[in-house]
């Protein structure tokens, strides 16, 4: 065994990792050599001096009730989630999520009629801009139509099978009158507002 | 062995996984199992109890945010002490960027002695015990505190510093060395 082997095998034997048989051996070894057992009396003599030393080193009471709350609101947290416990299991638990979500829903309906809730005045406009985009669609309605009339009746000098007039101007009639109705909702709902 | 820790023969490995699984009171007891030894541990490798204290902190911190990363099937010891190591080396890095050293005179007493002169005398041995282990190389201080005071094997240390198991003999055998010089020169 080498002088390095030796020292290694010290050390693993002054901290109990050798196996059995390698302890015997190494016991026999200690015996005839006394090189190696003040070797190991100094091994001891340093353990001894450090475990004095660091004896009353601990860490903070409050540093351990920090690290303590922390596992619990996580340990609850992790529970829950492996193993599926129930809110049932943990009517405290249930009472906190209850109580927690009653507060958010009371929050944002607050903050919902402080800062959002429309006045009667934008409610009305609105309404006006709904109707007018409402009567734009209509408008784009009529000129389309009237294109269409223009090229039916285009068509219909080329081809006098063609003819469709008629029918456009019942469309035409009917759009007028939607639009007419529109204009007096308008009205209306401008008045409403002033 | 504490008295909280007596009470609960479970392996490390079990007692996390219990507070996984909701059971109250089985983190409190894996704490009190490894408070003496981590901090101790870190201690060691700063030598300042301010510093140790945050990085003791610090280490379980991680453990509790990171709990669903931990493998079962490897021990929870050198998981442990792989986070605080890690915690160590990144301040020990901050501190040499910023040009700082580890506060050699912040020194706390560890000792509860009532008599004065007790606690004088310990806070010697400390201040002597601390000089000694400065003047170790930062892998000799690892492996010697975590064997030491970390209770973890030779192989275990060689496995979680990506060392062989001779080299972490070796260095456990040079610092066992130059700490009996130094701490024999200072007596």
């Amino acid at each position: 065994m080498s002088h390095e082997n030796f020292e290694h095998k010290l050390l693993q034997y002054f901290y109990q990792e050798l196996s059995k048989e390698e302890r015997e051996e190494f016991d026999t070894h200690l015996s005839e050599c006394a090189v190696c057992r003040n070797k190991l009396a100094g091994l001891e003599a340093l353990a001894l001096e450090l475990d004095s030393v660091f004896a009353g080193a601990e860490p903070w009471r409050e540093t351990l009730e920090k690290i303590e709350r922390a596992a619990r609101s996580a340990g609850i947290e992790a529970g829950s989630r492996r193993a599926g416990t129930s809110f049932a299991a943990r009517p405290r638990l249930a009472l906190t999520f209850a109580a927690a979500a009653a507060f958010v829903a009371a929050l944002f309906t607050s903050l919902w009629l402080v800062f959002f809730k429309p006045s009667p005045t934008d409610y009305g406009l609105a309404q006006v801009a709904m109707a007018i985009d409402s009567l734009e669609q209509d408008m784009a309605m009529v000129a389309g139509r009237g294109e269409e009339a223009y090229f039916s009746n285009e068509l219909s000098q080329l081809d006098p099978r063609i003819d469709d007039s008629s029918s456009e101007s019942d469309a035409g009639s009917l759009v007028m009158d939607s639009l007419e109705s529109e204009l007096e909702e308008i009205e209306g709902i401008s008045n409403g507002i002033l | 062995m504490s008295a909280l820790d007596a009470k609960d023969s479970r392996k490390d490995e079990e007692l996390f996984q219990a507070w996984l699984d909701g059971e109250g009171g089985s983190f409190e007891h894996l704490l009190a199992r490894y408070q003496g030894r981590l901090y101790k541990v870190i201690l060691g490798w700063t030598r300042n109890p301010h510093l140790a204290q945050d990085l003791f902190q610090e280490t379980w911190v991680r453990v509790i945010e990171h709990k669903n990363e931990f493998d079962p099937q490897k021990k929870f010891s050198s998981w442990v002490f792989s986070i605080a190591l890690n915690l160590t080396r990144d301040q020990f890095r901050k501190m040499k960027r910023e040009q700082t050293e580890p506060d050699s005179d912040r020194i706390e007493m560890f000792s509860t002695a009532p008599d004065l002169h007790e606690r004088l005398a310990a806070r010697e041995r400390m201040s002597k015990v601390q000089g000694a282990l400065s003047g170790l190389s930062e892998l000799e201080r690892e492996v010697f505190m975590l064997r030491h005071f970390g209770e973890m094997s030779f192989a275990e240390i060689a496995q979680m510093l990506e060392i062989n198991l001779n080299t972490a003999l070796s260095r456990m055998h040079q610092a066992s060395t130059r700490l009996k010089k130094m701490l024999g020169e200072n007596r």
